[in-house]
């Protein structure tokens, strides 16, 4: 199938407030795709309810589908910790558990999703999700470091693999550069353009810049709602929306 | 405390006992340890929670292993807190306990405890008692320190 995620008519809520109105969009499977948008549009409250984060925030409603794999996540039948081994996230800020090696930190999604591995399966998917992480040659001889001890950009590689090592098919990245310097969030940059050969990968900004470098498609929100779509060329060269432009080309937001 | 632990267990087993200072002392005990473990589970950002539950950790694992080990030093400090402060409880342990000055036969009796043998030793009349008071109250304190001291060894934060 050529969509990983389709999103119809997603409307949400946090209490009488609504955020999202009537969203409906494709994800494209193996792409990079950008949220971009003003504060407070409701990016971030639109990715994390393609995985369920929401689920434990009081007040919250959602009405509409989001189908993965051909399935809507919000229907009774699914497990949204299931799903969340399948759609995995990444934060703005970097997030390493405290009081966990940097080895642990990433081992820890295998250890408590309940198949049995052994120590040797493990250090192997560790160093797999490392290497995917471009981590691996900086870290492989401080795997016992705390993780909280490495520096910014090291840790928010570390969150990234932590998540890949679960096996998702769909990467969520909520701002995951915002937090970091301009070198460490090249890095990040690379990487997500290296990551988008084998996963699926929604990246929240508000950094122009960098929505046109790394994305395959973009989506401009405002206000809750989706003011366009379209390839990354095409909103940047020649957005349909006059909204879409006047952000663009700095005007507003 | 101690007269509320009397009325609790030691009339109805009609004697004082090991395990009635036992209940009595868990009963300032437990509710210290239970409020602070939970101030410092509180503590824990929320961004760890959502880290853990976005691998697909289920809640009450994420709960049990990632939070509670991220507050691991806030939890055990409160245990200390709370242990320094029932080692030195003495009123509560005339009433339950009451001391025993012979040998131990069983936790259904009477036991002797550091805090309570200084007491009776303090207000005895003799000065080689009172000094004996103060010996145990130096121990009672070395007791005190080792315990801070291993707890803060294994909690110490690897560098």
């Amino acid at each position: 199938m050529e969509n990983a995620l389709q999103v119809k008519d997603l409307c949400a809520w946090f209490g009488e407030h609504q955020v999202l109105k009537n969203i409906t969009m494709d994800i494209r499977r193996n792409s990079v795709t950008s949220v971009m948008g003003p504060s407070g549009c409701g990016k971030s409250t639109f990715i994390r309810c393609l995985n369920r984060m929401h689920d434990l925030t009081p007040g919250f409603r959602v009405a509409g589908d989001v189908l993965f794999d051909g399935r809507n996540i919000y229907s009774e039948k699914i497990d949204p910790v299931l799903l969340r081994r399948k759609v995995g996230m990444v934060f703005q800020q970097p997030n390493p558990f405290p009081r966990m090696s940097a080895f642990e930190n990433v081992a820890v999604g295998l250890k408590f999703n309940g198949k049995k591995r052994t120590r040797s399966e493990m250090a192997e998917v560790v160093e797999k999700s490392l290497r995917m992480a471009a981590l691996w040659d900086e870290l492989k001889d401080h795997l016992d470091r705390p993780g909280t001890s490495l520096s910014g950009g090291q840790q928010q590689r570390l969150c990234i693999a932590r998540a890949l090592a679960v096996e998702p098919e769909v990467l969520l990245m909520d701002e995951p550069c915002s937090a970091l310097d301009p070198v460490s969030a090249a890095k990040i940059e690379e990487l997500i353009e290296d990551l988008s050969d084998k996963y699926t990968i929604v990246v929240v900004t508000h950094n122009m810049q960098q929505a046109g470098r790394i994305s395959d498609f973009v989506a401009f929100f405002l206000l809750g709602d989706l003011i366009e779509m379209d390839k990354a060329a095409k909103i940047f060269t020649n957005p349909a929306d006059r909204r879409t432009e006047e952000y663009i080309t700095g005007r507003f937001g | 405390m101690g007269i509320f632990g009397y009325l609790l267990w030691v009339l109805p087993m009609k004697r004082f006992s090991a395990w009635a200072g036992a209940a009595a002392l868990a009963m300032i005990f437990i509710p210290v340890v239970v409020r602070t473990t939970e101030e410092m589970l509180r503590m824990v950002p929320q961004s760890v929670r959502e880290a853990a539950l976005a691998l697909g950790i289920e809640r009450w694992k994420t709960t049990l292993f990632i939070t509670v080990r991220t507050a691991t030093a806030g939890i055990v400090t409160g245990i200390l807190l709370a242990m320094a402060r029932i080692v030195g409880e003495t009123a509560p342990l005339l009433f339950t306990a009451l001391g025993n000055q012979f040998w131990q036969e069983g936790l259904d009796q009477p036991i002797a405890a550091v805090p309570l043998q200084i007491f009776s030793y303090a207000i005895s009349p003799y000065e080689d008692w009172h000094d004996k008071a103060w010996a145990g109250a130096v121990v009672l304190i070395g007791m005190v320190f080792l315990i801070s001291a291993c707890a803060r060894y294994f909690t110490r934060v690897k560098k």
